[in-house]
């Protein structure tokens, strides 16, 4: 009779996706990076208001274009808005000022955890008010504020972390809160340039090369008007239109290797501000650059 | 002289014990099959029946409050008309002239969001339940525009040219246009007008046909 084999020991694949998933997930981390974060997301917040402020009452107004109860009809059944409340101008500019307050408090990270989560809710509850109205920066600075969250952004360079100093208090310590923040932010950044790139793969204007002409051609939204520089070069407009799809589709896979990841981050910064700009989306490029500053490791000297 | 306040630490464990840690592990992972299930449920190319009623009962609940339930299938343009210029023009009914609606005079984010609008009132004749449900909201706030409360608006598309062909500007199309009224009892009505289109000549046996 043979001898039974020794079971082996599951120190395989399996093992090593629990190992990978724990020091993603669960290694504490310093929260100097999501202190940028906090700061740029209260300010793309802020810029985000603006372009609402000046057409709020035209659109949600009790004459306005957009009454509660169309909205309603259009909208989710599962979606509801505190701002279908507000049935006078008055309620709606006071809601519409405490919105930005909660972003401007945010900037200067004050009450941090509770003011990040009201803003969240805030912004998502304006959004339905007119989810017509809502674009690619919109759904991208939801995401960005619920990402916050759970972590810790107001330990440092806030007026949190100033009361805290003034109490003698010692808060700001490597957190598996923060961790988890930063993990989520990695994760919706590279899923968010990944669907950005598969939705334009669909598109013939991004195969041929013209996609940034159609888009600079639109007048409304544009920021730059590059008409005459493509005019000029069809190769500049190829270049600039299937750059944008090939540096996605690098950034969703670069981001997620050790040895390139600080480098993609870094460029994001940069990269997507401009991308903005060119596709008349300002707002999305900043908050797709805000995702990736935590894995640019500018702070990571003082981090510990 | 007070003397200092001796420095708090709060005390916290290094990490996390196994069972906020199992806690977090599965609200991570339900929280990851959701982001996932919404991507692949909100393409602009549709979504499987499987992916939208598994995402329908278990996750859009729960996402859908928070605007969390996004596909962020964010094409920017596919070059068509669809996404080209809108701009939204009203007269009261039966007057020659047209005049600019809101909106008209903006500019950057700002026009964005105008543009969406007027994109979502074209886009939304395709969607069952949702035909003519924008225009008929826009009611109050054009008749005031227009002083009239029997008003025609439309929506014109400024085709873009060719990059091959710059200089030959494509004549504006309408893409939607509708009377919109108070009747007397104080209910809106909403009277699309649907464009001519070349109809076959119809075949008549004195004409004989090959």
């Amino acid at each position: 009779m043979s001898q039974t084999p020794t079971p082996v020991a599951p120190d395989g694949a399996a093992s090593s996706l629990v190992r990978t998933w724990e020091a993603f997930w669960f290694t504490p981390a310093a929260s100097q990076p999501l202190a940028a974060v906090r700061f740029a997301t209260g300010i793309i917040g802020l810029l985000a208001c603006a372009t609402y402020a000046a057409d709020l009452t035209d659109w949600f107004g009790p004459d306005g274009l957009l009454p509660a109860e169309t909205v309603a009809a259009w909208r989710s059944p599962l979606a509801f808005s505190l701002f279908d409340a507000c049935a006078s101008v008055s309620s709606l500019g006071t809601a519409f000022v405490l919105l930005a307050v909660l972003f401007g408090l945010l900037t200067i990270g004050l009450l941090t955890p509770v003011v990040t989560l009201l803003a969240a809710i805030g912004w998502s509850a304006l959004l339905h008010r007119g989810p017509m109205l809502a674009g690619p920066a919109d759904d991208c600075l939801a995401v960005l504020l619920w990402c916050l969250v759970p972590g810790t952004a107001g330990e440092h360079s806030s007026c949190d972390a100033w009361l805290h100093g003034r109490l003698g208090w010692n808060v700001a310590r490597p957190r598996i809160r923060t961790r988890l923040t930063i993990g989520l932010l990695q994760i919706h950044a590279a899923v968010i340039a990944a669907a950005a790139a598969l939705a334009q793969l669909k598109g013939d204007a991004w195969w041929n090369g013209t996609a940034l002409w159609w888009v600079t051609t639109r007048e409304a939204g544009r920021l730059v008007d590059l008409t005459g520089p493509l005019l000029a070069s069809e190769y500049l407009c190829n270049l600039l239109s299937q750059g944008i799809v090939a540096w996605e589709l690098f950034f969703a896979v670069a981001i997620w290797f050790a040895p390139t990841q600080r480098f993609v981050a870094r460029a994001a910064v940069v990269v997507w501000p401009v991308i903005g700009v060119l596709v008349a989306e300002p707002l999305w490029g900043l908050t797709l650059a805000c995702f990736t500053l935590p894995l640019a490791s500018w702070f990571s000297a003082t981090a510990e | 002289m007070p003397a200092e306040p001796a420095a708090v630490t709060k005390s916290e464990p290094a990490g996390w014990g196994d069972l906020p840690r199992a806690v977090a592990t599965v609200l991570l992972a339900v929280y990851l099959v959701g982001l996932g299930l919404t991507v692949a449920g909100n393409s602009g190319s549709g979504a499987s029946l499987l992916v939208s009623v598994i995402k329908g009962r278990l996750f859009s609940p729960w996402l859908v409050p928070a605007w969390l339930d996004l596909g962020f299938d964010h094409p920017v343009t596919y070059g068509q008309q669809a996404d080209a210029d809108h701009r939204l023009e009203v007269r009261p009914h039966g007057e020659p002239v047209w005049q600019a609606g809101p909106g008209g005079n903006t500019s950057g984010p700002r026009a964005a969001r105008w543009q969406r609008l007027l994109r979502a009132v074209v886009s939304s004749e395709q969607e069952p339940g949702r035909e003519g449900l924008l225009p008929a909201g826009f009611g109050t706030a054009v008749f005031a525009a227009c002083g009239s409360e029997d008003i025609d608006l439309r929506i014109m598309i400024q085709p873009r040219p060719e990059r091959q062909l710059p200089l030959a500007v494509p004549d504006p199309v309408v893409a939607y246009a509708a009377r919109l009224r108070r009747l007397s009892g104080g209910e809106l009505q909403l009277i699309k007008t649907e464009a001519r289109r070349e109809v076959a000549p119809v075949a008549s046996p004195g004409r004989g046909t090959p």
